[in-house]
């Protein structure tokens, strides 16, 4: 419940394993949107993760395709999916459920992209801007609807709730 | 222990062949009519994706192809096959003008991966793969991936979430290359041969655990090759047209849930 709303909730912890999407982590986020989806729940999730999980290979990348999937049923009820994203935000969860929400939060100066800098840097041959994949950078570029810091997130995220509550397909 | 360790480099070395069956030499192969469309409608045109209309044993299709190119100048234009944001967006309103249209998809895949760069992070990496993923995940026509070479991770997936996925003799599916794997796990990237024997990345290992539909077998003749690709993309079309678009995009989703 925020201020009296109920809503769906995930938050990825980055204290363990860098909060790496992995088979577990994939599994309760599809199963997070499924209950939310007959449920007829909004979601929040909070991302924090370094991407994939390499060590779990392939079945790292098939937590992308499956958590999308659920999350465009969830979608096709009609109902709010938000994510906010925290400092880190990238690889496959920038790739894949992080920027699928229909309203996209961040921390400010959260560090969100799809490859690393130091992947970057050795691919081009070339220096990156420092701020290139700080929150605000891209909040510029277009892919963020807001940054909303710590201290004011309740009072936002009650806001959209409270805005969308009619909004759902019956 | 030893052989299968062999076995996974040399696969790994065979996908990125320089001698590979080039992007081209398929399309020509497979296709007849091929009528190719540019740009995402946003901004961008990406030459590392290749999409258009063509004809499939004489029925309409919408391919979508990674190329790495074949001169040193078509190579640097296409990142070596590695695409940008705008092809990503340009193969998705593609793929939904086929579902417009009802014509099925094939995409024919080839790819280190989504190319890591200053622009693709501005113009949203993340996100244009993202919004593959999803609105792949319940496109109203078959889809039927080819991996042909290299399979890198989500750059790879954004073009093959659909309903099936044909890897061929010489060709690899990854989370990450095998020396990204051994440089970030044991900080050492000599040691990719080693990356690669345990990382499963074989169609052989992948057909064992379900990721893929089936192994085509490759070879050195490029007619031989296409007609063998051919053979098995006809058959599978066949099937997949005969379902019911509901049932098949619930066994879609099924294909990814077990995961």
């Amino acid at each position: 419940m925020i201020d009296g709303h109920r809503v769906a909730l995930g938050i990825m912890d980055p204290y363990f394993i860098m909060g790496s999407l992995g088979t577990i982590a994939g599994e309760k986020i599809t199963r997070l949107f499924e209950l939310a989806t007959i449920q007829k729940l909004p979601v929040l999730l909070i991302t924090a993760s370094g991407g994939a999980r390499m060590q779990e290979g392939i079945l790292s990348l098939m937590q992308m395709a499956k958590t999308s999937a659920a999350i465009k049923r969830h979608a096709e009820q009609g109902l709010l999916y938000i994510s906010l994203l925290t400092d880190p935000t990238t690889g496959g969860v920038t790739a894949s459920f992080a920027t699928q929400a229909d309203i996209i939060l961040a921390e400010p100066k959260a560090l969100i992209g799809f490859a690393g800098r130091r992947v970057i840097e050795q691919t081009t041959h070339e220096q990156i801007p420092a701020d290139l994949q700080d929150a605000e950078t891209v909040l510029q570029n277009g892919f963020i609807d807001q940054i909303v810091p710590r201290e004011q997130q309740k009072a936002v995220l009650s806001q959209i709730l409270r805005l969308h509550e009619s909004g759902a397909n019956e | 222990m030893k052989s299968t360790k062999t076995q996974a480099a040399e696969i790994v070395a065979g996908a990125r062949s320089p001698q590979k069956i080039t992007t081209e030499q398929l399309l020509t192969g497979l296709f007849d009519d091929l009528l190719v469309f540019h740009g995402d409608r946003v901004g961008g045109e990406d030459p590392a994706i290749i999409g258009g209309v063509a004809t499939f044993q004489g029925q309409p299709v919408t391919v979508i192809a990674t190329d790495k190119g074949t001169t040193p100048e078509e190579r640097i234009a296409r990142h070596f096959g590695c695409p940008e944001p705008a092809g990503y967006r340009k193969a998705l309103r593609l793929m939904q003008a086929a579902e417009k249209f009802n014509r099925p998809i094939i995409t024919l895949v080839n790819t280190a991966g989504a190319y890591p760069g200053a622009h693709a992070e501005e113009t949203g990496q993340g996100m244009a793969i993202a919004n593959n993923l999803y609105t792949m995940s319940t496109l109203k026509t078959p889809i039927i991936s080819l991996i042909f070479g290299e399979g890198g991770s989500g750059g790879a997936l954004a073009l093959a979430c659909g309903d099936q996925v044909w890897m061929v003799t010489n060709s690899m599916y990854s989370v990450l290359s095998p020396e990204g794997f051994a440089s970030i796990l044991w900080k050492d990237s000599s040691l990719a041969d080693q990356a690669a024997e345990i990382m499963q990345l074989t169609p052989t290992a992948l057909k064992k655990a379900g990721i893929i539909e089936g192994i085509i077998p490759e070879s050195d003749n490029p007619a031989e090759f296409c007609q063998a690709i051919q053979s098995v993309l006809s058959e599978q079309l066949t099937n997949l047209q005969a379902i019911p678009s509901e049932t098949l995009l619930k066994m879609r989703q099924a294909r990814f849930r077990q995961f």
